[in-house]
């Protein structure tokens, strides 16, 4: 009787420390902005998103270095880094929220229109950020995210000179799309 | 009684555990997934020049640069509207990067001699932080001028080899904060032919230069070449100073500079004996640059 309650309570504690591993991840996200104005479209994409999805907890977790958004033209590279994101200081932006909707994401199906609620860190500001997305989960365990955001630079305390004003939108349009798969889980024990 | 204690015990030590350390968890966990991206120190200057000469910074892979450089007559008053009036010469350049370390250059120069200038930058090392570190950035920079306008006397205008000088340069830049970026760039060239025979057909130069970024997009440069007086001509007065500014906007950068050259390709203004800058022997003159991506 008291091994069955001993290996019991051991069952409860081991369970509890899986579901806290019941994750998904990729190393291979994607998040491209889009700078809109009537003189110049600035585009940018950073394949090189990392992405923990906890499905239990229904949480959601994105890092993205800002040395690794690509530009059409390598100058602004360069500008982006050194004049507006400062990515010296601030190496990454960061993303990390819990889906709101009571929805079984172990469930294949597709979600749309789900709220993703959060706080994002980025350029030194820690903000609370509400953003919808849709959640695609394939009958093999894997997870399709994508959404679509704008941000305002000023709340991100980025200057824009009065010199390009015409040329960089204010709000920013930024889709992210990641795609995790069952296999990927042992990437973790990788190191770069 | 005992497992169930053992029970409580372990479900309190681990439950607060996995709660709080969740957020930072998670984020670690994200660092060490994330692909870095090389540490390479960036945006040491805002251009490809740091003035009239070639800075670290380099044309990337499969972009284009476009420059057009226009240096005016000396600001000396009203009357030629401070020289303005006087376009004194203009360099067209065309520098593609075959590979973010090797960049393929063309440029002609109007003024001394409209000078045709083939021309190879190669990025050998650069400057990095964080997990390995290197404390500058080496690029090589090498150039053939041709000299096509007309010479006298004829023989002279025959001798095809006369009109060709070598231009090879070390470019050694640090960026020392995110503010003020240092260089130099020991140059030597080597013409083949000189205009009097009492002239050395090798001259060297040191040119020692340096930004201090003040906004964002503007930066104040200052670049000297300083001339090794193994020549009769030869006046320290006269070695080229230029100060200016770069603006950058955007996929553009606007170079501003007042110089005592008058001369807008190494091969030339390293040898500049022009005027003297603290005597007013001052020319504006700026450039233009366009990237495109090919």
């Amino acid at each position: 009787m008291k091994n069955r309650t001993l290996l019991l309570s051991i069952l409860m504690v081991v369970s509890i420390a899986t579901n806290a591993q019941e994750k998904l991840i990729t190393r291979t996200g994607e998040i491209t902005f889009k700078s809109k104005t009537p003189i110049e479209n600035i585009e940018a994409k950073n394949s090189q998103v990392a992405s923990i999805f906890l499905v239990d907890k229904k949480t959601i977790a994105f890092n993205a270095l800002l040395r690794s958004f690509r530009f059409e033209k390598a100058l602004m590279e360069e500008h982006f880094n050194e004049k507006y994101v400062h990515s010296d200081k601030y190496p990454s932006a960061k993303f990390e929220g819990v889906i709101q909707e009571d929805i079984d994401l172990k469930k294949s199906g597709t979600y749309n229109d789900v709220t993703v609620k959060g706080t994002m860190d980025f350029h030194g500001v820690t903000k609370p950020m509400e953003v919808s997305a849709s959640i695609i989960v394939s009958q093999d365990g894997s997870v399709n995210f994508a959404s679509m955001f704008l941000i305002k630079l000023e709340d991100y305390k980025i200057e824009v000179p009065s010199l390009v004003k015409d040329k960089i939108s204010g709000k920013i349009q930024v889709n992210v799309a990641a795609n995790y798969t069952k296999q990927e889980r042992d990437l973790s024990a990788l190191s770069n | 009684m005992k497992p169930l204690l053992i029970t409580l015990l372990l479900l309190l030590v681990s439950l607060p555990v996995q709660l709080f350390s969740q957020d930072s968890d998670l984020f670690d966990e994200l660092d060490k997934l994330t692909v870095q991206d090389n540490n390479e120190v960036i945006a040491t200057f805002k251009s490809t020049r740091l003035m009239l000469g070639q800075s670290t910074e380099r044309v990337r892979k499969s972009q284009l640069h476009f420059r057009v450089s226009h240096v005016f007559s000396k600001i000396i008053g009203i009357d030629n509207f401070f020289g303005l009036d006087n376009l004194n010469n203009m360099h067209l350049s065309f520098e593609y990067g075959l590979t973010d370390h090797i960049q393929l250059g063309f440029a002609r120069s109007n003024k001394p001699d409209k000078t045709y200038s083939g021309t190879l930058k190669l990025s050998l090392l650069r400057q990095k932080s964080g997990k390995t570190t290197f404390p500058i950035s080496i690029s090589y920079f090498g150039g053939i001028d041709y000299k096509s306008r007309n010479f006298a006397p004829e023989e002279r205008d025959r001798d095809f080899q006369g009109r060709i000088d070598y231009i090879n340069q070390i470019l050694l830049s640090r960026k020392m904060g995110e503010h003020l970026s240092l260089q130099i760039s020991p140059t030597w060239i080597h013409r083949n032919l000189t205009d009097a025979s009492s002239e050395p057909n090798e001259i060297y130069s040191i040119g020692v230069g340096g930004r201090y970024l003040f906004s964002g997009s503007t930066s104040i440069n200052i670049e000297y070449f300083y001339t090794l007086p193994t020549f009769d001509l030869h006046d320290t007065k006269k070695d080229a100073l230029t100060i200016g500014f770069d603006i950058e906007t955007g996929g553009h950068v606007f170079q501003l500079f007042f110089t005592n050259a008058f001369a807008l390709h190494p091969g030339k203004f390293a040898i500049n004996q022009s005027g003297d800058f603290f005597n007013r022997d001052i020319n504006f003159g700026f450039s233009l640059l366009r990237t495109f991506k090919i």
